[in-house]
């Protein structure tokens, strides 16, 4: 029960902390007072709201498409998730978006509060409701948030001193792989209700580090980790990562071909 | 917002929708059942052929939300009371896939046997026999 508590944290949790501190490191380093308190709290309530919404909603939606609604709406936000991310990873070094770069990151921040939130509340509900041993329940909701915490604010720091000393766009980078992390599991569900053909996997690595494991918990939300990943899984990480990654580095040339300026 | 960005970014844009509104294509899959009872799976084995991908309709008869679980399978599936769910598996090799309830993973048990032709019905002693008609192929 307690590391069943413990990786609910980390499964469901953690991406929200991640992805708290990857939008405060951007919006509070890159430009001072883009974000401010009032509007900092305006999106807290309408994640919470949201939250809430799409956890009382989440039985009515599993029902949709012959029982397949969960995967196709959660896997549509995940895929958002992504496009939002690599959206704002290529507008990273223009001051001129300010309001769209914004915008980009309040829905990044709702998706992932609002699809992780509502399924953590789910688990931990249904977890409370059939648990044998409260104590431990208490004990791994205590360890959780202490884990999650403390790993949000390393990264924060850790992000932040490489963003300065080590590579400007660390930062960045990190949020296109957190990014491609959600892309996976879009990927995952979409393929479960057979939106998307399955194959053979290329490989597996549960020996070497099993998914179900506090470690591979831990990569599988920061970069998307697949154990036993297929063909078309790894094509579309690759993809994903490189596509964003040349356009921003052919900014120049593209600019070139549709005869922009500045 | 969209006005405001260049226009190569509205061209990465539009790539993105053209990719979430792509067609799904379902095709017909082999279709098995699984009876969620009192927390018990029925039938606990499911015996599905190789290199085939194949649909699983899981219901749910229990008053308590469970959740479908499964790392030999990558699969992950939470089944409200009284609903049912689908997913689908494989194309797998031949070998035996476990698979259990997240919240009662002692007594919520099964696997799925892979083979190279189906022949017998997949059902354990002891499972309930009503679900025998439950478990077929289409």
């Amino acid at each position: 029960m307690l590391i069943n508590t413990v990786l609910l944290f980390l499964q469901s949790a953690l991406p929200i902390f991640i992805i708290i501190s990857l939008l405060l490191l951007r919006f509070t380093m890159a430009s001072k007072n883009i974000v401010t308190h009032k509007e900092l709290m305006i999106m807290s309530g309408l994640a919470i709201t949201l939250t809430l919404l799409l956890n009382q909603i989440m039985e009515k939606i599993s029902q949709l498409f012959d029982g397949r609604g969960m995967e196709l709406i959660f896997s549509f936000g995940f895929i958002l998730i992504y496009f939002c991310s690599a959206l704002l990873f290529l507008l990273n070094n223009k001051n001129r978006f300010i309001n769209s770069k914004k915008i980009l990151a309040l829905i990044i921040f709702l998706l992932v509060f609002s699809l992780n939130g509502s399924h953590f509340i789910l688990y931990l509900t249904s977890y409370w409701a059939q648990s044998p041993s409260l104590e431990s329940l208490f004990i791994g909701i205590i360890l959780g948030v202490g884990i999650c915490i403390s790993f949000a604010i390393l990264l924060y720091f850790l992000l932040r001193y490489s963003d300065a000393y080590i590579h400007t766009k660390t930062s960045c980078y990190f949020l296109l792989f957190f990014a491609l992390g959600q892309l996976m599991q879009a990927i995952v569900l979409l393929q479960q209700v057979d939106a998307l053909p399955l194959s053979y996997s290329l490989w597996n690595s549960t020996n070497f580090i099993a998914e179900n494991s506090e470690f591979g918990q831990l990569l599988w939300v920061l970069f998307g980790y697949e154990s036993s990943p297929s063909f078309m899984q790894l094509i579309i990480y690759f993809l994903s990562f490189i596509i964003p990654v040349f356009v921003s580095k052919n900014c120049c040339f593209i600019r070139l071909v549709y005869g922009e300026k500045s | 917002m969209i006005n405001n960005l260049p226009k190569y970014y509205n061209l990465f844009l539009l790539s993105n929708l053209l990719f979430l509104c792509s067609a799904v294509v379902e095709a017909k899959r082999p279709e098995f059942h699984l009876a969620l009872k009192k927390h018990l799976f029925y039938p606990a084995q499911i015996i599905i052929p190789a290199n085939i991908k194949v649909k699983l309709v899981i219901l749910n008869h229990d008053n308590s939300v469970e959740e479908f679980d499964s790392f030999d399978l990558n699969r992950e599936k939470v089944i409200f009371p009284k609903q049912k769910s689908t997913i689908f598996i494989g194309p797998l090799p031949v070998g035996e896939y476990y698979f259990f309830g997240e919240y009662h993973p002692n007594s919520a048990r099964g696997k799925v046997i892979v083979v190279e032709t189906v022949n017998t019905p997949a059902v354990l002693p002891g499972a309930l026999s009503s679900n025998q008609e439950n478990l077929h192929v289409n």
